[in-house]
């Protein structure tokens, strides 16, 4: 589960303004909204890259708002999968993994394990995403943020990739706040919330 | 239009011809050494004193290069990443030894380290003698050195953009095994270009070292004794040989950058 309560921050000129939210355990909740409109934020408050100047947030049944990422037990997928450049896609993948066999069987699943040897700068934009992907869950976050993670990938292999995390999702259980401009990735969603200007105007619950 | 032509003609030849002097009066001065002192430097590295000189200046820049890197590491990296009350400070004294001439550095090191001072008599207690011992030429070679390896390697750690570190984070790591897992091993051409620089400093360095440490000689030193004695014949191998010792490492930075470059990332 992942709670936001009454949370508020400040980057720049930008402010996010009083967000909350609740993803029950095992949810996947989209968030859509026009550019700037502050969902990297919230994200990078949830997951402790920026502190928020008021409210809380809460994973499982743990109050985090505080506490560094790396005890948070949440991951992160980036927009732009920000994989570790003089790393392959293997060891991208086995960078915060709890187990060998785990890293092997995502990439499998998720069709990169024959790119495995291969550096970063020889990748496509839509494998480094899929590594990326691999290299979050391979860490078994409770929860797991995403910011546009298939944005790069053709609509084949966007229907594939969010077919396989789907089915990951069942069988993990994790909580999913996903971020994305694309209106298909909501057949994954259990809620939708939109955001604008650092708010959280609407939100409803799907299916 | 033809008028306008003509004119942007002269003024691209007029920057080139400006670029080009600036250009020809940095390197013939150095390719006319080489070339004249070219000749004496095989019997330059027969000359006792002259072997005695390389030992010391790579010996004492090496150990300069390396105190720099390990101290000065620390604060490029908080100058890159850190926001904090007197970091503009810290920038600043950083900075302060580029701004003085190097005489002028080492007259204010002599006046730290003299066994007048308490520091300086504190230390000859302890046994560690400064003025005048290869310990005077590292204080020297670091004093001048270090800040361009601060500069250096803050701009290889700025360069690392700090997502990176985060998404280390989020994926169990501490800060500190996130620097030493990502950070690090993403600016490390940076930082081996920055150590290359501040060992090339610190081999050539002449006016901060003389005011310390006359004696044992490093190699710019040695160069200007024998001017100063034997004259102009005298003292151009050594002043060949310290150039063709100072362009190796330089060649080995470009070797670096040119790698960096062409690495797709």
């Amino acid at each position: 589960m992942i709670e936001c309560r009454a949370l508020c921050t400040r980057v720049g000129s930008f402010q996010l303004r009083d967000v909350s939210l609740t993803v029950p355990a095992g949810g996947h909740a989209i968030i859509t909204g026009p550019t700037a409109s502050g969902k990297t934020t919230l994200l990078e408050v949830i997951a402790g890259a920026a502190m928020p100047t008021s409210g809380h947030v809460i994973a499982g049944d743990v109050d985090v708002t505080f506490a560094p990422p790396e005890s948070r037990g949440i991951g992160l997928v980036p927009q732009h999968g920000y994989l570790f450049p003089h790393l392959d896609a293997r060891r991208n993948i086995e960078y915060g993994a709890v187990g060998q066999g785990l890293v092997d069987d995502l990439a499998r699943r998720f069709g990169v394990d024959h790119l495995m040897q291969r550096f970063v700068s020889s990748l496509s934009g839509g494998e480094r995403q899929i590594v990326a992907l691999c290299r979050a869950l391979a860490a078994r976050p409770s929860v797991l943020l995403l910011d546009e993670p298939f944005s790069a990938l053709d609509a084949t292999r966007r229907t594939a990739a969010l077919t396989e995390f789907a089915s990951l999702q069942r069988e993990w259980a994790f909580t999913v706040l996903h971020v994305t401009h694309v209106e298909s990735d909501a057949i994954l969603a259990t809620q939708r919330f939109e955001m604008n200007d650092g708010e959280l105007r609407s939100a409803s619950t799907a299916i | 239009m033809r008028t306008r032509t003509s004119r942007l003609t002269i003024a691209h030849v007029s920057a080139w011809a400006l670029g080009a002097m600036l250009l020809l009066f940095l390197a013939v001065p150095i390719i006319l050494l080489v070339v004249l002192g070219g000749a004496g430097i095989g019997g330059a590295l027969r000359d006792h004193d002259m072997i005695a000189a390389l030992e010391t200046t790579f010996v004492t820049a090496t150990i300069a290069t390396f105190l720099a890197a390990l101290c000065g590491s620390p604060i490029a990296y908080a100058l890159s990443r850190a926001k904090f009350r007197g970091r503009a400070l810290i920038a600043a004294i950083v900075d302060l030894p580029l701004l003085i001439p190097h005489p002028v550095a080492g007259i204010a090191i002599l006046l730290l380290v003299s066994r007048d001072t308490a520091f300086g008599s504190t230390l000859l207690d302890m046994g560690l003698r400064v003025v005048g011992t290869p310990a005077g030429i590292v204080a020297a070679m670091l004093f001048v050195s270090a800040p361009l390896y601060v500069s250096a390697a803050r701009e290889a750690f700025a360069r690392v953009d700090r997502r990176y570190e985060f998404v280390a984070r989020t994926l169990g790591d501490t800060s500190w095994s996130a620097f030493r897992r990502v950070t690090f091993p993403m600016a490390r051409r940076g930082l081996a270009s920055a150590a290359i620089v501040t060992w090339a400093r610190a081999v050539s360095e002449f006016g901060a070292v003389v005011v310390l440490a006359y004696n044992p000689k490093v190699v710019s030193v040695l160069s200007y004794d024998r001017f100063t004695t034997g004259g102009l014949r005298d003292a151009l191998p050594i002043a060949a040989t310290l150039v063709v010792v100072s362009i190796v490492p330089l060649l080995a930075l470009r070797a670096l950058r040119y790698d960096r470059s062409n690495e797709a990332v």
